[in-house]
């Protein structure tokens, strides 16, 4: 079997000399596994068609009549597969999958927010929960609406500026990457961070969102 | 041609199909219809089944057994006011499963259903003129885990292996893909008599995709049937006090009725209903019913097809202008106001170029032949339809696997204790979109028992691997304790095994075949389950802990229980288990201690805080 490498799609093979599907080693990465280069911008088409290929040449349909021990291959290789995709399709999974392959586990650095935007989350669950609470008082009702507004405005904006701040620093990191170099530092330290936060604002404004909805 | 056969087991009829030169062909008996209704008839002694059964729902109608693929995985209280529309009855002592009634002895759905799939098999096996034993089933693609177990059950009481379950929309695009190479965006709309399905696929270069499905599997002609009857009865001249709307035998007729007066109502503008009882509760009634008068009484169940299907087109990410084509499946899309419905949703005109009847069962052929290795240049890759997770602190939800996964799948996650010194965790599996648990579908419960440690301090693994029939397997570990206690899910809802093997023994024809073609398969399964086991082990493990000739050993167990799969023999299969076993032991021993050390280095805490 040729040994699998965890960075180049050339020196791993799913399948070995006899043609035979060969367990996929678990230290082998999304990137390496579909062939593509480690980059934040992955080409659509490239990826689909990876996927496809794969998909033609590890599904479990396809082994139907094969052994068990390959019909287990071929379900495990599968999952695999389709967990490389989903991640690699998505924009935020495979920006966070990336900056761990390469600077280890996010949660642990941000175990917290920062004061102030703890201060602003803290704030708007007070306006949702209330604004459930004060459906027969309309007066209140419409203090509480119009914070709630104001809140979800806020981390609106906070996230468009994520956004814009994680597609500027991937474009830096595909640049290096392009020019064979590693990421700088500075690049990985503040994709961390803005994936980091990430979390605590979608999970507001999902929590901001759905109070609005219930009581329109 | 292919020996899998392909099988659509559905509310109102059923089929079966098997591939003929790349093209399905569906199989019935000379003179009899290509559509098995989906009825079945005890008389005292004898049991009929299909187009025979049928008038029994008049004459026998409180032994006669329809529409049971609704009562699929159900618990009683879940479908305890449909009774109301149905001259047989459940019975209330079972409470987890529903059980109908019939000449005074109780029947689970599979079992009901098991005699279905026994006639199509024989079916089969008449025009072949030899056994089959492999079938691919189809099912709706919302059916929940317990629903599809409940399919994989009928099977096995009706003597099938069943090799896959397909999604009834999925397989209809197949049965498209065969005739027209078609691409791009496909939106699969079907209506049956029981259920409803919306999916939304990419289909490209032989590659079916399924980017979302949705639906409701207690929305079908049934429905439509059941309204327009209760319009009707509410028309009765009564005498001041009767209730006719209580007695289920002149519900059931006027349900029959509305469904004939329906049909009639696609191709024309107007009929007429008449019902002449005789019987015990004489009565009789006469009303003409036009097109518009019945689309007004069952539109707004119609309507409710248009939520899932806006939910589905989001969840794919696609516009409903981005819909290449839009294809109908299922007897109900005949009706005129359910083609103008997906017309003006999809702002599309909906085509169904094949009998919307069968092309759901050629689907399931062309995944037998597939399967069989008959053809390579076409796949399904298809999704779950649920959210699966499990019970966390407070009773909120907590998401292993979202919905429109793409199958087969299997993720993990590890979770943590929130009390000191706890000697179990209860792992609850759950199935549903709902934030709390008590509004999503309990799967199953089962306890873990782990070592005493501080609060936040377990670390337990959950692993969800859901095959690519959409049946999920959990396991659970103590990564802590290194016990990798694993337990296997029984679903809460259906049946045991012990229960399915009671039903096998006492079942018509419980030929000895059935009982040895069981065992068979169960060693078999149990060999694949232990060879999963240890090709995992083996490669979690870097060469340097396995020994050359260890290795060697292991290999040889594999290769000899391989071998042993062949044959039709359980005795042996689960001798060559034991010797795998006796292999393993050494490293398996290694492994507990492999995972301890790795718990006590704690390198994956934040993880563990998740609650």
């Amino acid at each position: 079997m040729d040994r699998p490498g965890t960075k180049d799609r050339e020196i791993f093979s799913i399948f070995g000399k006899e043609g035979e599907i060969c367990p996929i080693p678990p230290e082998l990465d999304h990137f390496a596994f579909l062939g593509l280069p480690r980059k934040m911008t992955l080409d659509e088409a490239a990826l689909e068609s990876s996927y496809y290929d794969l998909s033609r040449k590890l599904h479990p349909d396809f082994f139907m009549n094969a052994p068990i021990s390959k019909r287990i291959l071929s379900l495990e290789a599968f999952a695999r597969l389709n967990s490389a995709y989903k991640t690699l399709k998505d924009p935020i999974l495979k920006a966070i999958y990336l900056v761990e392959l390469e600077s280890g586990k996010l949660e642990e650095n941000h175990a917290t927010p920062p004061v102030d935007l703890l201060e602003e989350i803290l704030e708007a669950q007070e306006a949702a929960d209330e604004y459930r609470c004060c459906k027969d008082d309309a007066e209140k009702a419409k203090n509480v609406r119009a914070r709630l507004e104001a809140a979800k405005e806020c981390f609106d904006t906070q996230k468009a500026g994520q956004q814009a701040s994680l597609e500027g620093l991937g474009e830096l990191w595909d640049s290096a990457v392009g020019a064979g170099v590693e990421p700088p530092a500075d690049v990985i330290d503040k994709l961390r961070s803005v994936l980091g936060l990430r979390n605590y604002i979608d999970n507001i404004l999902r929590r901001v969102t759905q109070a609005l909805e219930v009581v329109p | 041609m292919s020996d899998i056969i392909g099988i659509d087991l559905g509310t109102t009829n059923s089929l079966v199909a098997v591939m003929k030169e790349g093209t399905p062909f569906v199989i019935a008996p000379e003179g009899e219809g290509w559509l098995l209704p989906s009825v079945v008839s005890f008389r005292s002694g004898r049991v009929l089944l299909g187009g025979k059964a049928r008038d029994d729902r008049v004459k026998n109608s409180r032994n006669t057994i329809f529409s049971i693929k609704r009562f699929m995985g159900q618990a009683y209280e879940d479908v305890q006011d449909e009774f109301r529309y149905l001259p047989f009855e459940a019975d209330p002592n079972h409470k987890e499963t529903v059980y109908v009634r019939a000449q005074g002895r109780s029947y689970s759905a599979p079992e009901i259903s098991a005699l279905i799939l026994r006639e199509l098999k024989s079916r089969v096996e008449r025009e072949l003129g030899h056994p089959v034993q492999k079938a691919v089933i189809t099912v709706p693609a919302y059916f929940n885990d317990a629903q599809r177990q409940a399919t994989k059950d009928a099977g096995r009481l009706a003597g099938l292996d069943v090799l896959r379950l397909v999604n009834e929309p999925t397989a209809a695009s197949l049965a498209y893909g065969l005739h027209e190479r078609n691409r791009g965006i496909v939106a699969v709309y079907d209506l049956g008599g029981g259920t409803f399905d919306i999916s939304i696929l990419r289909v490209k270069d032989g590659i079916f995709e399924v980017l979302a499905t949705g639906g409701d599997t207690h929305l079908g002609g049934d429905d439509f049937d059941r309204a327009i009857a209760d319009y009707l009865i509410g028309l009765m001249n009564v005498e001041p006090g009767a209730d006719p709307g209580s007695n289920p035998d002149i519900v059931g007729q006027f349900v029959l009725a509305a469904e004939k007066a329906k049909c009639e109502l696609t191709a024309e503008k107007e009929t007429e209903i008449v019902l002449e009882n005789k019987g015990k509760t004489p009565f009789s009634f006469r009303r003409k019913i036009t097109r518009g008068e019945m689309e007004r009484i069952i539109s707004p169940i119609a309507d409710r097809t248009v939520i899932p299907c806006r939910r589905a087109l989001k969840d794919a990410g696609v516009e409903e202008a981005g819909v290449d084509e839009v294809v109908l499946v299922g007897g109900s899309t005949r009706m005129p106001l359910i083609r103008q419905l997906v017309a003006d949703f999809f702002e599309k005109e909906p085509h169904s170029a094949l009998n919307p009847d069968e092309v759901v069962v050629h689907g399931a052929a062309v995944q037998a032949d597939i399967l069989a290795g008959g053809r390579s240049d076409m796949l399904l890759l298809d999704v779950t339809p649920l959210s699966l997770g499990i019970e966390t602190m407070g009773g909120a939800m907590g998401w292993i696997v979202p919905r429109n996964t793409t199958i087969p799948t299997s993720e993990r996650e590890v979770f943590t204790t929130f009390k000191d010194n706890q000697t179990g965790v209860e792992i609850h599996v759950l199935q549903g979109e709902r934030e709390l648990i008590k509004d999503n579908r309990s799967l199953a419960r089962f306890v873990l028992g782990i070592d005493p440690a501080p609060a936040g301090m377990a670390r337990v693994e959950v692993m969800f691997l859901l095959d690519a029939n959409g049946i999920l397997n959990v396991t659970a570990r103590d990564l802590r304790s290194g016990k990798a206690t694993t337990v296997e899910v029984q679903p809460s809802y259906g049946l045991t095994d012990d229960q399915v093997e009671r039903m096998l023994l006492e079942s018509f024809e419980h030929a000895e075949a059935d009982i040895f073609a069981r065992q068979l398969l169960e060693a078999r399964t149990e060999a694949e389950s232990v060879v999963t086991a240890t090709l995992r082990a083996l490669g979690g493990f870097g060469e340097e802990k396995i020994g050359e000739d260890e290795h060697i050993t292991i290999q040889e167990a594999i290769s000899e229980l391989e071998e042993l799969l062949e044959c039709e023999d359980h005795g042996r299969i689960r001798g060559g288990i034991d010797v795998l076993n006796e292999a393993t032991r050494p490293l398996a021993e290694r492994m507990m201690d492999g995972v301890l050390k790795e718990a006590l280095t704690n390198k994956h805490l934040s993880e563990a805080m998740r609650d």
